[in-house]
C-alpha cells in the first residue's frame, strides 16, 4: 500500500476544520460556559499550558513577583509619616475695636463691684477669628501688658491663623510618638520677632491589649473633658471658632492617661488623666505647663452609647486639682459638666455641652480667681450635599474672674454662630461664619461681632 | 487608569482569541512543511495554491500572536514599573499615590491555551466532565452560624469578564460587609458618607489603596485576581471593614443556617472543600468524590474579628472613629 501522502493529510485536515471554523464564526453571540460548569474547571496548576509542551505564561512567576513587590511596598513604609495644615483666614471685626469687653467706668453699671479697681464688662474671648481662639483684639485693659497677638484695633485683615505640621510613627505597631506643632506669624514688637510656634502634642500612644481597647498616654496629650477637645483643631472642626466653653476643656496638659473602651460595641468609654495642670488652654489666665505646685490635677470622663437607631452618646466628667500658677495647694480648682454627640443619619451632628468651674485664686502670687456659674453649647454640624454644609450654634456663659482686688471681669453673654462650610477637594476646605456677640443681666450691649473665613489646606 | 484597565483586558481577550485559534491549528502547522514539500502535480495547483494561503495565514496568526504575548509582557511590566516609581518616590500610599494598574491575567491566557479551561484534569481521579454533589454539615457550639461558606478549591476557571460588586461607605461602614464574588471581579467603592475615607487592603495579591476619596465621589474601580479571602478597611476609620472571598470557580455556597450545605456538580476526584468565614477559623478537608458525591463536616472554630493594622502597620489609636 503506498504511504499516505502528506499533502492529502493537510487537505482532508482542512477541509474537516473549515466547518468547525465557520461553525464557531456563525455562532457569535454563543454564551460563554457558566463557572459553574463542573466540567469546565481544571485544576488549578500553575504551570497552566504545560500540556502543550510550551510554556506561554508562567503564572507562578508572575505570582511571585507580585508577592515580592507587595512585600516590598509593606517593608519600604517610612518611619515617620508627616502630615498637618495651612490655614489661612481673612476676618472683619464689627465693632469695638475687634475686643470683647467694655470697662464700667467708675462702677457706674455694678456698684457692687465696687471693692475691685477696675471691673470689666463682657468676654475678653468671644470676638474669636479663628480655631485657636485668637481674639481679633485684646483691647486695651489697664495695669496689664498682654501679648495680643492679632491686635487687629478692629480693622479687618488677612491672617495666617496656623500652619500645622504634625509627625507620627511607631515604636512598635502598638506603640504610637505623635507631635503636633503649631506655627502662628504674627506680628513683631520693638524688633522681636512676632512669630510664635508650640506643641500641643507631644505624646506616646500605648495600646498592651490583643483587643487595642485600652490606650496609655505619656506625654502632652489632649484632654479628657466634653468632646470638643476632639475637634478643637482646624482641620477637624467642622466650623471655624471654639466654644465659649473651649477655654476650659481643650487645652492639652502634661501628664498620663488612659482612655478604655468597654462593651462589644464599645458602648462604654472612660477616660482618666493625672496632670502638671488643668485643660484651660495655653493662653488663658489658668495654664501652667510645668507646675508650680506639688499638686496634680485630675481629670475623667465616663459616657455610654445608647441602644437608639442613630449614634448617641452621653458623657459626664470633671476635674479637680491644685490651681495652676499658685505655688501652693491652698486652693484646688475644680470642674464639672456633661456633654452629648448625636450622629444623625449620617448627615447631622448634634453637639452639646454643659460646664460649671471654679478656683479661688490667690492674688499674692498673681493668680487669677474663677466662678464660672455655668456655660454651654448646642451646635448642630449639617451637610446638604457631600461638600456643602452648614453650621449653628447657641451658646452662653455666665462668670466671674478676677485677680485680688485689683480687676474683676464680670460676664454675661450669649453667641449666636452661623456658618457654612465647603470641602472642595479632600484637602482643601473653605468655611465661613458669622459671630453675634450678646449680653444679658444688666450689662450693655458690646458691638463685638465678627465675620471670618478660613481656609484650611492639608499636606 | 480605566484606559489602561481597557487595554489590558482587550489585550487579554485578543490573546485568548488568538490562542485558541493558534492550537485549533497547531496539527495543520505541524503539517505545513510536507504540504510544501507535496508536488505539485499531485492534487493540482488549486489545491497547492489554498494550501499555500492557509499556511501563510497561520503564520500571520503565529505573528499576531507572539506580538500580543509581546504586548501582554510589556503591559505587565508597566505595571510593575509604577510601583518602582512608586516606591522610589517615597513608599507611602498616602495621598496621591498612585493607583496599580490591574495586573493582566495570566491564568486567562494559560487557560486558553490549555483548551478554554476544559483541558486538564491534573487532580487524582480526574474524570472529564463527570460530577457529583459535596453536601456537608458545619457543627456550632449553639452559636447562629452567620455567614459560612464552602467552596471547592484548586479548581479554576478563566477570570470572569464585565462582573462589577459595588461596596458603598455609609455611616462609616461598608456595605455590604461579606460578599463573595468570583475571581476577576472589578470592586467599586462609592463614598455614600459626608466624610473622606482611605479604602485599602493587604491582602495577598489583591492588595490596593485607593487614596482618600471625599464624600459622594468613588474611586477607581480594583480587579480581584487572585482567589482567597480579602479584608478590606478604611485607613481612617478602624471600624470600616469588609470581607471578600474571592472564589476560583463557582463551586460555592453558602451554609444554610442549620449548618448543612451541597454543592452540585463538582467534578469526580479528590477535591479540597474549604470553609469560609470572618469569624471562623479557616479550615479545609480533602474530600473523595465519587459518582455517589462527596461528604465533608466541619467543626466551626470561631475566632472573632481582632483589631487590625492601618495601612501603615500601625495601631490607629484610641480616637479613632
Amino acid at each position: 500500500m503506498d504511504a499516505v501522502k502528506p499533502w492529502l493529510v493537510v487537505v482532508v485536515a482542512v477541509v474537516v476544520a473549515a466547518p468547525a471554523r465557520a461553525r464557531a464564526q456563525s455562532e457569535p453571540h454563543a454564551p460563554p460556559a457558566p463557572a459553574a460548569d463542573a466540567a469546565s474547571g481544571s485544576d488549578d496548576d500553575s504551570s497552566a499550558g504545560e500540556g502543550s509542551g510550551t510554556t506561554l505564561v508562567d503564572t507562578a512567576a508572575f505570582e511571585q513577583r507580585l508577592a515580592q513587590a507587595e512585600q516590598l511596598l509593606r517593608n519600604s513604609q517610612p518611619i515617620v509619616t508627616l502630615g498637618g495644615y495651612v490655614d489661612l483666614g481673612y476676618f472683619v471685626p464689627r465693632g469695638n475695636n475687634g475686643a470683647g469687653y467694655v470697662e464700667d467706668f467708675g462702677h457706674q453699671l455694678f456698684p457692687a463691684y465696687g471693692n475691685f479697681g477696675w471691673v470689666f464688662l463682657g468676654d475678653i474671648l468671644a470676638p474669636a477669628v479663628n480655631s485657636r481662639g485668637e481674639v481679633a483684639d485684646l483691647g486695651d485693659a489697664p495695669g496689664v501688658d498682654r501679648y495680643d497677638s492679632i491686635n487687629s484695633r478692629g480693622a479687618p485683615g488677612f491672617i495666617a491663623n496656623e500652619i500645622n505640621l504634625t509627625l507620627r510613627s511607631a515604636l512598635t505597631p502598638t506603640a504610637l510618638v505623635t507631635a503636633s506643632l503649631n506655627f502662628t506669624p504674627r506680628t513683631g514688637n520693638g524688633f522681636n520677632l512676632g512669630d510664635v510656634f508650640d506643641a500641643d502634642i507631644a505624646q506616646i500612644e500605648w495600646l498592651p491589649t490583643d483587643s487595642q481597647r485600652t490606650s496609655i498616654f505619656v506625654g502632652k496629650t489632649d484632654s479628657v473633658l466634653g468632646i470638643e477637645y476632639r475637634d478643637r483643631k482646624s482641620d477637624k472642626r467642622f466650623g471655624i471658632t471654639p466654644s465659649l466653653m473651649a477655654r476650659y476643656t481643650t487645652g492639652t496638659a502634661l501628664g498620663v492617661k488612659i482612655r478604655s473602651k468597654f462593651g462589644s460595641t464599645d458602648w462604654l468609654v472612660f477616660a482618666a488623666a493625672l496632670t502638671n495642670g488643668s485643660n484651660t488652654v495655653e493662653m488663658w489666665h489658668f495654664y501652667d505647663e510645668i507646675d508650680s505646685n506639688a499638686g496634680k490635677t485630675a481629670s475623667g470622663r465616663l459616657s455610654v452609647r445608647l441602644p437608639l437607631p442613630f449614634w448617641l452618646e452621653l458623657g459626664a466628667s470633671g476635674s479637680y486639682g491644685a490651681q495652676d500658677r499658685a505655688t501652693d495647694t491652698a486652693h484646688p480648682m475644680w470642674f464639672v459638666g456633661g456633654d452629648m454627640l448625636a450622629h444623625i443619619g449620617g448627615h447631622v451632628d448634634l453637639k452639646a455641652e454643659f460646664l460649671k468651674g471654679s478656683a479661688d485664686g490667690e492674688a499674692s502670687q498673681g493668680v487669677y480667681g474663677l466662678r464660672l456659674h455655668g456655660g454651654g453649647y448646642l451646635e448642630v454640624d449639617a451637610m446638604l450635599t457631600s461638600s456643602f454644609g452648614l453650621i449653628g450654634r447657641g451658646e452662653y456663659r455666665d462668670a466671674l474672674v478676677w485677680l485680688g482686688a485689683e480687676r474683676a471681669y464680670l460676664t454675661k453673654g450669649w453667641r449666636a454662630t452661623g456658618g457654612v462650610r465647603w470641602v472642595a477637594t479632600t484637602r482643601a476646605v473653605f468655611k465661613a461664619e458669622y459671630l453675634r456677640n450678646g449680653q444679658y443681666g444688666r450689662i450693655p450691649n458690646i458691638a463685638d461681632d465678627v465675620f471670618t473665613t478660613s481656609l484650611v489646606v492639608g499636606f | 487608569m480605566k484606559k489602561d484597565e481597557a487595554t489590558t483586558m482587550r489585550l487579554i481577550l485578543a490573546s485568548a482569541v488568538g490562542i485558541a485559534v493558534m492550537v485549533s491549528f497547531a496539527p495543520l502547522a505541524s503539517w505545513a512543511p510536507a504540504a510544501h514539500a507535496a508536488p505539485a502535480d499531485a492534487g493540482g495547483n488549486a489545491d497547492v495554491v489554498r494550501l499555500q494561503s492557509d499556511v501563510d495565514r497561520l503564520k500571520q496568526d503565529l505573528r499576531d500572536q507572539r506580538q500580543l504575548i509581546f504586548q501582554l509582557m510589556q503591559a505587565e511590566q508597566q505595571r510593575y514599573d509604577v510601583i518602582l516609581k512608586y516606591l522610589q518616590a517615597g513608599g507611602g500610599p498616602g495621598e496621591g499615590a498612585p493607583a496599580f494598574p490591574p495586573p493582566p491575567s495570566p491564568a486567562s491566557i494559560s487557560k486558553s491555551a490549555a483548551g478554554g479551561g476544559e483541558g486538564r484534569e491534573a487532580g487524582s481521579g480526574g474524570a472529564g466532565r463527570e460530577s457529583a454533589t459535596v453536601s456537608g454539615h458545619v457543627r456550632t457550639n449553639g452559636q447562629p452560624i452567620g455567614e459560612v461558606y464552602v467552596y471547592i478549591d484548586g479548581l479554576r476557571t478563566a477570570p470572569v469578564h464585565g462582573h462589577t460588586l459595588e461596596i458603598k461607605q455609609r455611616d462609616k461602614q461598608f456595605a455590604p460587609r461579606v460578599a463573595v464574588v468570583p475571581l476577576g471581579t472589578r470592586v467599586i467603592f462609592p463614598n455614600q458618607d459626608t466624610v473622606i475615607h482611605n479604602v485599602f487592603s493587604q491582602s495577598p495579591g489583591n492588595s490596593f489603596d485607593l487614596g482618600s476619596v471625599k464624600g459622594g465621589e468613588t474611586s477607581a474601580p480594583v480587579v480581584l485576581l487572585k482567589s482567597g479571602p480579602v479584608e478590606i478597611f478604611c485607613n481612617i476609620h478602624s471600624k470600616m471593614r469588609s470581607d471578600l472571598l474571592v472564589v476560583p470557580n463557582g463551586h460555592w455556597t453558602r451554609v444554610a443556617a442549620d449548618g448543612s450545605f451541597q454543592i452540585a456538580g463538582v467534578p469526580l476526584g479528590t477535591r479540597k472543600v474549604v470553609l469560609w468565614s470572618p469569624t471562623l477559623k479557616p479550615t479545609s478537608q480533602q474530600v473523595e468524590v465519587t459518582a455517589k458525591g462527596g461528604t465533608a463536616t466541619f467543626a466551626s472554630e470561631a475566632i472573632g474579628l481582632h483589631p487590625h493594622l492601618n495601612k501603615r502597620g500601625q495601631a490607629y489609636g484610641s480616637y479613632d472613629d
